[in-house]
């Protein structure tokens, strides 16, 4: 086999790039990301082979591989946004062996803008012509081998959305492998006006002066570039003047002010319904599968050699409850980025943040930053993944700093039985008090962070609105895949072992005697953490003897709800439930049972998409529903007050967000940013939860000052860090 | 071809044809303007323009490009005919 190449797919958003990487490559793909930031790096390999004939060996099979990398879209290398540096950098770097420029018929002017400046990098270019059928459709007709001949490179027409286009992309690129040549500049250089400074009056001296020279050269470049590229335009493309398209007609609705923000909420109602509902009706099978597999089933094939609980038994355990952990979520993931995929493949994503741009510029985000908030009040997780599609990098750090107070299905729970507890038939008003709660919480980080240490303003909406495109499913699938694929291997090594970590101390007990392994007794070392951290809780209402209070908020940090399996187990039955014996075929048909009964749930469940219907203020029937000991109920009562209750569940709602999702913040926007993120969380949730008790109840003065002071220092001290190194290199 | 008084794109009303005439701020977007087409001398038509503070969306050639409310301030344009 031959040293493969190396090739980068470069071309403008939307030009049809994915379709022919994903023709070219198929199933030979990897996706990661770019070192050092989140942008996703798609590369492939595209193999092909020849016979070739010499006297000495006779007929031989030559086989060759191509590496492809799939650069992020791009208009020209004077890049803007992370994703946009990264493709610029790249191409500047030079490592590889030719470009392979996408064009789309529909948009060439813009294209060839891009050839232009791509040409004057000096590296070998196969130009293949795009959405020629569009074009068509709309009186665009291209002569193709005249602008191949205009701009000295082979250039290869294709209609990149059928199947057919396979063919003709695999004969130019081996051919052209066969012949690398090195694309020659597209325009001449321009000619230069050195004008004397003008002396007639100060005031036009001082304007001359404001020119720079730099400015000049650039403008006076980019005047011949675009000029050339009025001239291949003018020569070899022949289109109709002002057509109404389709997708214009269409955008009179989409992003009318009348029409625009109903339609959009309407879409996200079906995006947040699908991927939590319908993708999370699938959650159950994976949990109980895969707890059967990687916990339970471990634990079984020790006992059956004969291996009591020990070292290896709680390593086993503690890995595979990680994993169990990750499996969890993989279908809302899965499901969300599906969709996602469709509403970017089909154009509506960027009618998305033109719609909402306005009120999320209020926010100090650009209009794109909704979508990730939104998503937040199903699953942290996806809602920082999804800040990705930010162009910059202080928009991002904004939206995963308020993402994680959106409240997310797991705390929901927790309030239904602290409503049915203690609330009655305020039950429904005062859990919409806490998502209100959530939201300003979101509302004072956004103000904190952008008047401190993320000053400035959202990147200005400056983009292509491209036109309405049918969706290629198998593109979506595969790319969610992709992306579904790129969560498990990267953020879940991190829950893995974050997830078997707390479950390690949750089996480890340390008494007189020393350390032993235990069965999740009362005596182990999570618990005497949750203990230990009692009493700091007691400014916001929570009891100094109350140690399932403390010991629940360590455990919901591998998952919210665990908050109230903590309290049955502490409060109530004092047992941690054995596994039971272990049958493997029974655990996967049981856990293959909950898919369909899920799924009917999810289709009832169209009109709640937050699943509120839990919240109904009746004791019995929410314990019901929650499975837990109705006696908790009563027991709660003894321990938390009506205020206490409240602010626990304030405390709740704000503190660090689960395992999972810490885990995925970190990969996102990095190690330092993460654990601020954490420290900064369970912070905001004390003061806040201390301020309401305190308020509400408590009247102690020294509190209420302690915690309003202490919001204030935070911020003053936010204010005088923000020249530091550290969060000057995060601002654009 | 007629001219007229140069104004702000944010002015034009939805169905303007404009010619560009210059940026009147010097930022960095101005770069990604003329990326995607849009720099002095190049000829736009408004598509959609739903207010002052809202974006707009500008016709160039084939393609529809989105216009933030604040950069569609600082492009000086003109009411521009071929005929």
């Amino acid at each position: 086999m031959n040293t493969p190449l190396t090739a980068l797919l470069v071309g403008n958003p939307n030009c049809g790039k994915s379709t022919v990487f994903n023709l070219l490559t198929g199933s030979r793909q990897h996706v990661g990301n770019w070192p050092g930031v989140t942008v996703e790096k798609k590369s492939g390999e595209y193999l092909w082979s020849e016979l070739s004939s010499n006297l000495k060996q006779g007929w031989k099979r030559n086989s060759h591989v191509l590496h492809i990398v799939d650069l992020p879209g791009i208009y020209g290398l004077s890049a803007q946004s992370e994703d946009e540096k990264i493709s610029a950098q790249v191409l500047k770097d030079g490592n590889y062996d030719f470009i392979i420029n996408l064009l789309d018929a529909t948009t060439l002017d813009r294209g060839l803008q891009l050839t232009l400046q791509l040409m004057e990098l000096g590296k070998p270019i196969l130009g293949i012509l795009t959405m020629e059928d569009v074009a068509k459709g709309r009186q665009i007709t291209v002569d193709v081998s005249g602008l191949s001949e205009d701009l000295g490179i082979p250039l290869v027409s294709v209609n990149s959305r059928s199947g057919n286009s396979l063919g003709p992309i695999q004969k130019a690129v081996e051919l052209f492998i066969k012949n690398l040549e090195p694309a020659k500049p597209g325009h001449e250089i321009p000619p230069v006006i050195v004008t004397p400074a003008p002396n007639e009056t100060p005031r036009m001296e001082q304007f001359y002066q404001s020119f720079t020279a730099e400015r000049d050269v650039r403008l006076a470049w980019s005047d011949a570039r675009f000029n050339r590229v009025l001239e291949l335009y003018d020569n070899r493309v022949d289109q109709e003047e002002s057509r109404v398209t389709w997708s214009d007609r269409v955008d009179r609705y989409m992003l009318s002010r009348l029409w625009g923000l109903p339609i959009f909420f309407l879409v996200m109602y079906l995006v947040f319904w699908f991927s939590m509902n319908v993708g999370g009706a699938f959650i159950d099978f994976f949990d109980l599968a895969g707890g059967a597999i990687l916990v339970d089933g471990p634990r079984a094939l020790l006992s059956l050699v004969g291996w009591d609980w020990g070292p290896l038994a709680l390593l086993l355990q503690g890995i595979g409850t990680g994993l169990q952990t990750v499996l969890t979520f993989i279908p809302v993931l899965f499901s969300l980025f599906l969709v996602l995929s469709l509403l970017e493949d089909s154009g509506y994503m960027a009618r998305a943040a033109f719609v909402m741009d306005r009120l999320m510029r209020t926010l100090g985000l650009p209009g794109r930053a909704f979508v990730p908030l939104l998503l937040g009040f199903g699953c942290t997780i996806p809602s920082v993944m999804s800040s990705r599609t930010l162009d910059q990098r202080r928009d991002k750090l904004l939206t995963v700093f308020m993402s994680p107070f959106m409240s997310c299905g797991a705390r929901l729970p927790v309030y239904a039985l602290f409503a049915a507890a203690f609330f009655g038939s305020w039950a429904g008003t005062m859990v919409f008090l806490l998502y209100l709660t959530g939201l300003g919480a979101a509302l004072l980080t956004g103000f904190m962070l952008k008047t401190t240490i993320l000053p400035g303003k959202p990147a200005p909406l400056l983009m292509e609105l491209p036109a309405y495109h049918s969706p290629r499913w198998k593109n979506l699938l595969r790319l969610a895949y992709n992306r579904t694929q790129d969560f498990v291997k990267k953020a879940g090594v991190t829950i893995t072992l974050m997830v078997a970590l707390l479950a390690t101390l949750q089996n480890l007990s340390w008494t007189n005697q020393g350390l032993s392994f235990g069965d999740g007794g009362s005596d182990n070392i999570l618990n005497k953490i949750g203990l230990a951290i009692a009493p700091v809780l007691t400014p916001m209402g929570v009891r100094a003897d109350n140690g399932s209070a403390g010991v629940s908020l360590v455990t919901g940090m591998f998952a919210k709800e665990a908050v109230i399996g903590t309290m049955n187990t502490l409060l109530v039955n004092q047992q941690v439930v054995s596994a039971g014996d272990w049958n493997l075929g029974v655990a996967v048909v049981s856990a293959l049972e909950t898919i369909p009964a899920n799924l009917l749930g999810a289709l009832g469940s169209f009109t709640d998409p937050l699943g509120l219907g839990v919240v109904t203020g009746e004791a019995s029937s929410t314990a019901v529903g929650l499975g837990v000991d109705q006696g908790l109920m009563g027991i709660l009562q003894t321990q938390f007050t009506t205020a206490g209750a409240f602010s626990f569940l304030v405390f709740v709602l704000l503190y660090i967000p689960c395992l999972a999702a810490m885990g995925t913040i970190m990969k996102e926007i990095g190690n330092q940013w993460g654990g601020f993120l954490g420290v900064y969380t369970i912070f905001l949730a004390w003061i806040l939860a201390t301020l309401v008790y305190q308020i509400w109840e408590g009247h102690e003065l020294l509190w209420i000052s302690v915690s309003a002071g202490g919001l204030g220092s935070f911020w003053l001290i936010l204010k005088l860090s923000a020249q530091s190194a550290f969060f000057k290199k995060d601002r654009l | 071809m007629t001219l007229s008084t140069s104004f702000p794109l944010s002015q034009a009303p939805e169905g303007a044809r404009l010619r560009i005439l210059a940026f009147t701020q010097e930022t960095f977007w101005h770069n990604r303007l003329s990326d995607l087409g849009i720099h002095p001398g190049s000829v736009v038509e408004v598509m959609k323009a739903t207010g002052p503070n809202l974006p707009m969306v500008v016709k160039r050639g084939a393609g529809r490009i989105m216009v933030d409310a604040v950069l569609k301030h600082d492009i000086l344009v003109e009411t521009w005919s071929d005929k």
